[in-house]
């Protein structure tokens, strides 16, 4: 019974959302629900928006001198923008992947461990063995680095090391993963391997995916939303944008014809 | 007429080069070139056949004058700077004369100026290791001058320090002491104080301006701190024995101690803030340096923004600051101006910081200047300091190189 309700109510609701690089308008009113256990994809062109869309929330985007955020964003019905909110503890259930895989220049174990030691998640013997154990099994990389642990991160191949920070996003056992181009830097069947752990992941996951990729978007997505300079254009199931969008730019976008 | 050939000469041989240069260049400029297929020499330009002979031209042109330079000496010549002259400007037309003959399509040009290119570059390259090699030579051969005289062990072992007292007196054996240890011992001594107070202050410094300063502070606070390391060493020196050096005694003496002006603590202190920029500066520099991927990756985990630095940033720029450490070490075990005027020059042996001790660089200075007898043991002595000195910071970075290299192979 859980499962239909949580997925009936939005983990993510953005009303009138609109950031601000200094002068510049990178986000305009933007509403948005976004849907627990599924994948939602964020497409555009470069500069519409869709990097600062994800980095809204987990407020990221604070992190950039000059940047503002206006307007109410509700995490399973809490404004995540409320002073008494700290964003360092919102982070620990929104995690975050980015576009370039940057593990920290220590052994894959301590990759893993960084969040748990961090947050104090693993307190008795062992148990943080355990959980970095279960966070690379489901990020897919423990088969393939079970007997590595203690080589340095950096080491690994583009591919393992994006699963590399996937599993140390998820040993903090977020509710949301966000994924900023997670793809663009690996090769076809690193790709193929990642968007396969997406499938499974989603099971458990609220996951908010931005991708240049429209194919990888109607392969992974549940729903997807299309951006075009700071603004939503249109939001809707994956199956209907891809085969039948109601708005020109987006016809337009998908087809090849700009961005 | 004994004075050198004359700077002029070399004036001729830069006249000749251009002219060289342009004389080639106009020949190959006018040179038809038949579109051969295939790689072909052809495809050099003018520019590298004019380069190719005024490199050649000046290469002659100088071994002509450096000749003249080393044969004027001992041969008086008898037509004076006129031969030389005459040499000088007929001798060149022959390289020309090569280059002239050389401007044609099958000559490969491009690759002889790439040759050439290379060729230089190590010859440069040269000149710098084989004055290394010079300095440590002389070192070499007159420590062993003076360990003819002097034990080695004594000198690197002996605890005695007093090379003031009058040697050689008729040959019945020396009376003065060279045991090092004290001078030594004053130098890391001093050395470890002022790390002790530019390690902390520059790291933390570093690390303020480069996470928490605002740009605008920066901007400002950067090069204020860096003023700090254009002050000439004697006006740190003078502040030592002025103000630090009394200001201790003063607060020793309201303790109820009674300690002297001079002292390693003094000396230390004030050369601690003399290389605190030289920490911070570099540290900004290696701390800048790391990835803003490295830092979001770890806010994006809920880490606070000093637990990003602690955990990840400072780990990053871990080999960078152990280099920045380094060349404050080296500075500091150099520094002698500050140490003459505020440690004094008693060689004690005494971990006290507020007695006065020399080190290594101050006893080279007292021991060459001043009237001396250039092979006595007291000169030499010098030379062995020097070499034990050079020994030490070279082990020094030969270790440092190993543990940044370990760390580099480890995770980059």
């Amino acid at each position: 019974m859980k499962t239909i309700e949580t997925k009936l109510a939005p983990k993510f609701t953005c009303r009138g959302v609109s950031v601000h690089y200094g002068e510049f308008r990178a986000l305009h009113d933007i509403d948005i629900d976004i849907a627990d256990r599924s994948v939602t994809a964020l497409i555009g062109p470069s500069g519409c928006g869709k990097s600062t869309l994800l980095r809204v929330f987990n407020r990221m985007n604070e992190t950039i001198p000059d940047a503002r955020t206006r307007g109410t964003v509700l995490m399973d019905g809490t404004d995540i923008y409320a002073p008494s909110i700290d964003p360092v503890l919102l982070r620990t259930r929104v995690g975050m992947v980015f576009q370039k895989p940057a593990p920290f220049p220590r052994s894959v174990y301590d990759n893993v461990a960084y969040g748990p030691r961090l947050h104090g998640l693993a307190q008795a013997r062992g148990e943080l063995k355990r959980l970095v154990e279960k966070s690379l099994r489901r990020a897919g990389l423990w088969e393939e680095v079970k007997d590595r642990l203690s080589l340095p991160a950096p080491s690994l191949s583009i591919g393992q090391q994006q699963r590399l920070v996937l599993a140390r996003a998820l040993a903090i056992d977020p509710d949301v993963i966000l994924m900023d181009e997670p793809a663009s830097s690996l090769d076809p069947i690193a790709t193929a391997r990642l968007e396969a752990l997406i499938e499974e992941l989603k099971k458990r996951y609220c996951i908010i995916i931005v991708t240049h990729s429209m194919a990888q978007a109607a392969r992974i997505s549940d729903k997807t939303a299309f951006l075009h300079k700071g603004a939503l254009i249109e939001y809707d199931q994956t199956d209907r944008i891809f085969t039948n969008p109601s708005d020109t730019r987006t016809q337009d976008y998908i087809t090849g014809r700009f961005g | 007429m004994s004075d050198p050939v004359p700077f002029y000469m070399l004036v001729i041989v830069g006249a000749l080069m251009v002219g060289a240069y342009r004389i080639v260049y106009g020949r190959a400029a006018r040179l038809v070139v038949p579109n051969l297929p295939g790689p072909s020499a052809a495809r050099a330009q003018p520019r590298h056949h004019a380069r190719l002979a005024a490199a050649l031209t000046g290469l002659v042109g100088v071994g002509i004058y450096l000749t003249g330079l080393s044969l004027r000496g001992p041969i008086p010549s008898a037509g004076g700077d006129g031969l030389w002259l005459m040499a000088l400007i007929v001798i060149p037309a022959l390289p020309i004369a090569l280059s002239i003959a050389n401007v044609r399509p099958d000559f490969a040009a491009r690759t002889h100026v790439e040759r050439m290119a290379e060729t230089g570059l190590m010859l440069l390259a040269l000149v710098a290791l084989l004055t290394t090699f010079g300095i440590v030579a002389s070192l070499v051969f007159e420590a062993t001058l003076f360990f003819r005289d002097v034990s080695i062990i004594e000198f690197l072992f002996g605890t005695q320090w007093s090379p003031q007292t009058p040697i050689r007196a008729g040959g019945t054996g020396q009376s003065g002491a060279f045991g090092a240890v004290p001078v030594f011992a004053g130098t890391f001594f001093i050395t470890l104080i002022a790390m002790a107070v530019a390690g902390p202050v520059g790291l933390m410094v570093a690390i303020y301006l480069s996470e928490y300063a605002s740009p605008r502070t920066r901007a400002i606070a950067k090069p204020a701190i860096e003023v700090l390391a254009g002050i000439p060493t004697v006006v740190y020196g003078f502040f030592a024995l002025i103000t630090v050096g009394p200001a201790i005694r003063d607060a020793a003496a309201w303790l109820g101690a009674d300690v002297a002006t001079q002292s390693s603590l003094a000396a230390g202190l004030v050369m601690g803030v003399m290389i605190i920029p030289l920490v911070s500066s570099l540290s900004d520099d290696v701390i800048s340096a790391v990835p803003q991927s490295l830092r979001d990756g770890s806010t994006a985990l809920g880490a606070t923004k000093s637990e990003t630095l602690t955990r990840v940033v400072f780990r990053s720029a871990l080999p960078g600051i152990i280099g920045a450490f380094l060349l404050a070490i080296s500075r500091a075990i150099g520094e002698t101006m500050i140490v003459v005027m505020a440690a004094g020059r008693a060689a004690n042996l005494s971990a006290n910081p507020f007695d006065a001790v020399t080190t290594v660089t101050v006893q080279i200075v007292a021991l060459l200047t001043g009237d001396q007898v250039f092979d006595s043991p007291r000169t030499l002595a010098a030379f062995a300091l020097g070499l034990v000195l050079f020994v030490i910071t070279l082990l020094l970075n030969i270790g440092a190189l190993a543990v940044v290299n370990r760390y580099r192979i480890r995770f980059e």
